[in-house]
């Protein structure tokens, strides 16, 4: 290997790389909101009693959880403005991709949180007269939360990590940013090294803020 | 004949008056296996009534039908006048409303303290205010010996005293019915008497309807009204609560409550 390094390079164009985290955040962000609101309210249609609502919540799993995020990103980017003449930013239809993608993902956990609590708790909800909006929204949702949290977590982390591949449609995140200074200077490995660095250390705050939010769990499930 | 059929006619009218639980040939199977077969009683105001039988005859079933927490497959349960079975949702949470239920395993709210499980209902469904709730809610601890564990949640407490938190919590929507599923059989012997005082306390103090599914005899001597042991779905025997543990007539009952006492 005769390579020279010179992470040299990073001193100069370290922060201009760096500032791509800022733009990284600001799509995974929105994204990690949005489908985890929308994992909430899919996998509650999951377990109502109309086949119809049903249906389209897993309609909506399946296709978004199949469908690979580079073809739903292109698609939403390129096709979608054929199709509706409305044309997105690179950073709005990054957030729409990673959303949806990662609604279908967070279903799926809360769905299995949901599943978790027992039936007894439904029948104590229900005989203090709850409806069955109000069971959901005060009694099973509520401890199906702390219950999916860990899980919920891999969903985020997914979602930050997919932000890489908004790379092909121009977002100015981290690994657009080291393609394009690696075009410039040719050091691949100082900058996509230096791209690995601030992924790992983003993704790994965000899970320290998630353990925190666990601890925040006083009670214990009896 | 005239006034004799008057006479059965007035009376039957103030059964039915009285009647606040009203059960008509009731039947419930899960798929094949039928679990009541045609049960048909009557529980008037202010009366306790206590259901014995082996396990898997169907009176925990009955105490949920009552409740509309299973449905029944044919027959009638009405309550306070209103039917259970042909209820529709916001009918059924009425009836609900008016009828506390006590379960075995008392089914707390594992991610709520003891007060927050007794006043939450009496928020989100009856309207109350947090504070009015929560006075409530205290005072409700307080009736059942648990006011210094108002702020522990309830996998810190004991089981006997998960059971009273389970009971002030039916009583904060003030029910007219209480129905308890076999309160005390999942607690050690001494933590059963705690739970039973609270009940018989409850009773002394609102002489509400209730219908308990228990197999301790004492209590069910001293506060029942009336006794029936339940078999393969069905009324075996039926008497007031004395003669029923004293003397009863069928030796299936007779069997039973040997059975029971050298358990």
């Amino acid at each position: 290997m005769n390579y020279t390094f010179q992470f040299g390079v990073l001193t100069d164009y370290g922060p201009y790389l760096a500032w791509g985290l800022w733009h990284a955040w600001w799509t995974s962000f929105p994204a990690i909101i949005f489908s985890t609101l929308l994992g909430v309210v899919l996998a509650a249609m999951s377990m109502s009693r109309s086949r119809l609502v049903r249906g389209a919540s897993i309609v909506f799993v399946d296709l978004f959880r199949t469908l690979p995020v580079v073809v739903l990103l292109i698609w939403i980017h390129y096709v979608l403005p054929i199709l509706t003449g409305a044309s997105l930013s690179p950073t709005a239809s990054s957030i729409i991709a990673l959303s949806l993608n990662g609604a279908a993902l967070a279903c799926e956990a809360f769905r299995g949180g949901l599943e978790a609590i027992p039936q007894t708790q439904v029948q104590a909800a229900q005989s203090l007269g709850f409806s069955r909006w109000k069971v959901m929204r005060y009694i099973t949702l509520p401890q199906a939360f702390f219950a999916t949290l860990p899980s919920l977590t891999n969903v985020h982390i997914t979602v930050i990590k997919n932000v890489t591949v908004t790379v092909l449609i121009a977002v100015p995140e981290v690994m657009f940013r080291a393609q394009e200074l690696t075009v410039q200077f040719f050091r691949p490995l100082e900058f996509y090294t230096g791209a690995a660095v601030l992924y790992v250390a983003l993704i790994w705050g965000y899970t320290i803020l998630m353990r925190m939010l666990e601890r925040l769990q006083k009670w214990q499930p009896i | 004949m005239a006034t004799d059929l008057m006479a059965a006619a007035t009376a039957t009218v103030a059964t039915e008056r009285h009647a606040f639980i009203r059960i008509r040939d009731v039947r419930k199977s899960y798929g094949a296996v039928p679990v009541l077969n045609g049960i048909s009683l009557d529980v008037a105001e202010g009366e306790v009534l206590v259901l014995c039988g082996p396990s898997g005859c169907g009176k925990s079933t009955l105490l949920r039908c009552i409740n509309g927490l299973e449905t029944i497959t044919s027959g009638d349960i009405a309550v306070g006048g209103r039917s259970v079975s042909t209820a529709r949702a916001d009918e059924l949470q009425k009836i609900r409303l008016a009828t506390g239920f006590v379960f075995q395993n008392f089914n707390l709210f594992p991610h709520m303290t003891a007060l927050q499980n007794i006043s939450i209902a009496p928020v989100k469904i009856l309207g109350l205010s947090q504070r009015d709730a929560t006075d409530r809610g205290r005072q409700l601890l307080e009736r059942v010996g648990m006011a210094e564990k108002a702020d522990v949640f309830p996998f810190q407490l004991s089981g006997g005293q998960r059971q009273r938190v389970a009971i002030a919590r039916a009583l904060a929507m003030e029910p007219t019915l209480m129905l308890f599923d076999e309160p005390t059989s999942a607690l050690d012997p001494e933590m059963r008497e705690e739970v039973l005082q609270v009940i018989r306390q409850v009773h002394h103090d609102h002489g509400m309807t209730m219908v308990v599914v228990t197999h301790e005899i004492g209590f069910a001597r001293n506060v029942g009204s009336r006794a029936m042991l339940l078999d393969g779905g069905q009324i075996i025997e039926e008497a007031p609560a004395r003669t029923f543990f004293t003397s009863p007539t069928h030796e299936r009952t007779r069997r039973f409550l040997r059975a029971i006492v050298n358990e």
